[in-house]
């Protein structure tokens, strides 16, 4: 097994509270790792511990983030500049807090080539038509401030952001949650069919076990900061070890099944 | 009650300082809905549609280009992002507490409303009161947003997207006792959303939206069943399957 990268025993604590306990696991090239558990499990924090962006006030953090020979906690700052979202880009959770209001997106798609990238300005404006028409917006959005988009449009620059220096890892956090079914499925064909021919590696968070099923090869399950369970897909969805896997599994709402209350 | 007739909403992007050019954008081209006192409209559609212009418009964040907006009693709205509608300097006490303030109730009161409202949405209380927003994860701070509303107690809730990055197990419980709520106070709802599941199990009466207009207007059984719309057939065939 070729690992790109490797969290060792991660532990996040806000003062007293532990919010990451002890987790581990592994990231290979091609492969899709599934971050799944119920809302403040955790996982936010540990993507973010692999880019070294946990918030300040995360006064104690242990364990080991293994990503080229290096440990990511031992690095300077100069160094993590270069690799965040060159080597490892992400995309975070709510978009319209990460976009900056008084840019155009476009332009902050092109920035966010120019922080890593030498390319000239016709070349930039070739990967932004590219990236434009991979993430299914029309060319012109480009010209768009962030309050000028609707959440779904948002989420796909963040998108287009995230895909733009060509990763070696992404990092999705929750990447379709402002998505209708039909752009969600397009998008997440799309983000496999990139990964097969680009080869990256990538950790998606996600809550939905429907859209696990259609992207991940890897699940890691995780509840109050631990992971609970980790397998393949497959075999965590077939064939659950743990209930609150089950648990999850279970209250899937399906079409047509017109209960009066759902299973909580 | 809310009832909109043929309500337009076009946004003119100014791209220059002095030029506006770009076509202008269509978001809510002759809208007309109504929904009954105490029932939930369910609005879906693809992304960009106008489905979060509509929601701004009945509260009256927008005011429409033209048609009638009426709305019996008042309005309140569930933001699809939560962040930026939470004052980042007020803590989650004060931020759910603030109508209860308003309305004149005495602090012990306030407290034991915020607490009970906190639990309801599965917060524990007395970890979160004294936190300020950045401090929460996605999901909390759209539970969060939620409370807030349902202490208000408005006649009218609009709901954008509340549940998108909620664990089926916790948006069960809070899809549950919007119902409850809904019951007990005969409140009105539109609730917006992308997953059609939640849309099903949410609406008397759903709204199909594409590009402006509503395409298909009916009951989710008679959607679900014999979907008139092609992108309706196509939302429904696109539902991933477990
Ligand atoms: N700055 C902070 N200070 C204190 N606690 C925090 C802070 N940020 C997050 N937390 C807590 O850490 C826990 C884990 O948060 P995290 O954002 O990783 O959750 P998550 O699994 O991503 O949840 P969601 O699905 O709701 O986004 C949560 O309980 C949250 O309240
Ligand atoms: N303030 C604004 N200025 C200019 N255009 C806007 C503004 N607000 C919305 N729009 C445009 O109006 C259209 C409808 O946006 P809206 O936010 O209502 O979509 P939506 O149906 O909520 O989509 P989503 O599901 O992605 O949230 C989009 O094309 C959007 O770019
Ligand atoms: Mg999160
Ligand atoms: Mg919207």
């Amino acid at each position: 097994m070729n690992k790109i990268l490797e969290v060792k025993n991660l532990t996040v604590m806000f003062g007293e509270t532990y919010v990451v306990d002890n987790v581990s696991f592994d990231l290979e090239p091609g492969k899709v790792l599934a971050l799944v558990g119920e809302s403040g499990s955790g996982k936010t924090m540990t993507a973010l511990a692999m880019l070294d962006l946990l918030p300040r006030s995360a006064d104690h953090k242990k364990g080991e983030i293994w990503f080229n020979e290096q440990n990511i906690f031992d690095l300077d700052p100069e160094c993590m500049r270069k690799i965040r979202g060159n080597k490892i880009a992400m995309m975070f959770q709510e978009p319209f807090t990460a976009l900056n209001p008084v840019m155009r997106v476009g332009k902050q798609i092109t920035e966010a080539i120019d922080a890593h990238q030498r390319r000239s300005h016709d070349e930039k404006e070739g990967r932004l038509n590219e990236l434009m028409e991979r993430v299914k917006l029309p060319r012109a959005i480009a010209m768009s401030y962030p309050h000028e988009l609707s959440g779904g449009m948002r989420q796909r620059i963040m998108l287009a952001m995230a895909l733009s220096c060509s990763p070696d890892i992404l990092i999705l956090d929750e990447p379709t949650t402002a998505l209708d079914v039909s752009i969600q499925k397009h998008v997440l064909d799309l983000i496999k069919q990139i990964q097969e021919t680009e080869q990256f590696a990538m950790l998606f968070i996600t809550h939905d076990f429907s859209v696990v099923n259609m992207i991940a090869d890897d699940v890691c399950v995780m509840k109050e900061g631990f992971v609970v369970e980790k397998g393949p897909k497959d075999e965590v969805l077939k064939t659950p070890k743990v209930q609150y896997t089950k648990h999850l599994i279970s209250c899937i709402p399906r079409l047509g099944d017109k209960r009066g209350r759902l299973p909580g | 009650m809310i009832e909109l007739k043929n309500v337009k909403k076009y946004f003119h992007p100014r791209r220059g300082i002095f030029s506006s050019d770009g076509d202008s954008v269509k978001a809510v081209d002759g809208v007309s809905f109504t929904v009954p006192r105490g029932k939930t409209f369910g609005l879906v559609g693809e992304s960009g549609c106008g489905k979060s212009t509509i929601a701004k418009l009945i509260v009256g964040i927008l005011e429409p280009d033209s048609g009638e907006i009426k709305c019996q009693g008042n309005t309140d709205i569930v933001f699809q992002d939560p962040f930026s509608s939470l004052n980042p300097r007020m803590t989650i006490g004060d931020i759910v507490g603030e109508p209860l303030f308003i309305s004149g109730q005495k602090r012990n009161e306030i407290k034991a409303g915020v607490k009970r409202m906190l639990s309801v949405v599965k917060l524990r209380s007395a970890e979160c009161i004294d936190k300020y927003p950045h401090q929460f994860s996605g999901g909390e701070r759209q539970r969060i947003a939620i409370a807030r509303s349902l202490v208000r107690k408005p006649h009218i809730l609009v709901l954008d997207e509340p549940v998108s990055s909620l664990d089926v197990s916790i948006q069960a419980g809070i899809l549950n006792l919007l119902k409850d709520i809904q019951e007990e106070m005969y409140l009105t709802y539109v609730f917006i959303t992308h997953d059609l599941r939640v849309a099903e199990f949410m609406s008397d009466a759903m709204g199909v939206m594409k590009e402006g207009t509503l395409v298909e207007v009916a009951s989710p059984r008679e959607i679900y069943s014999s979907p008139k719309d092609g992108y309706t057939r196509q939302l429904l065939d696109s539902i991933p399957k477990l």
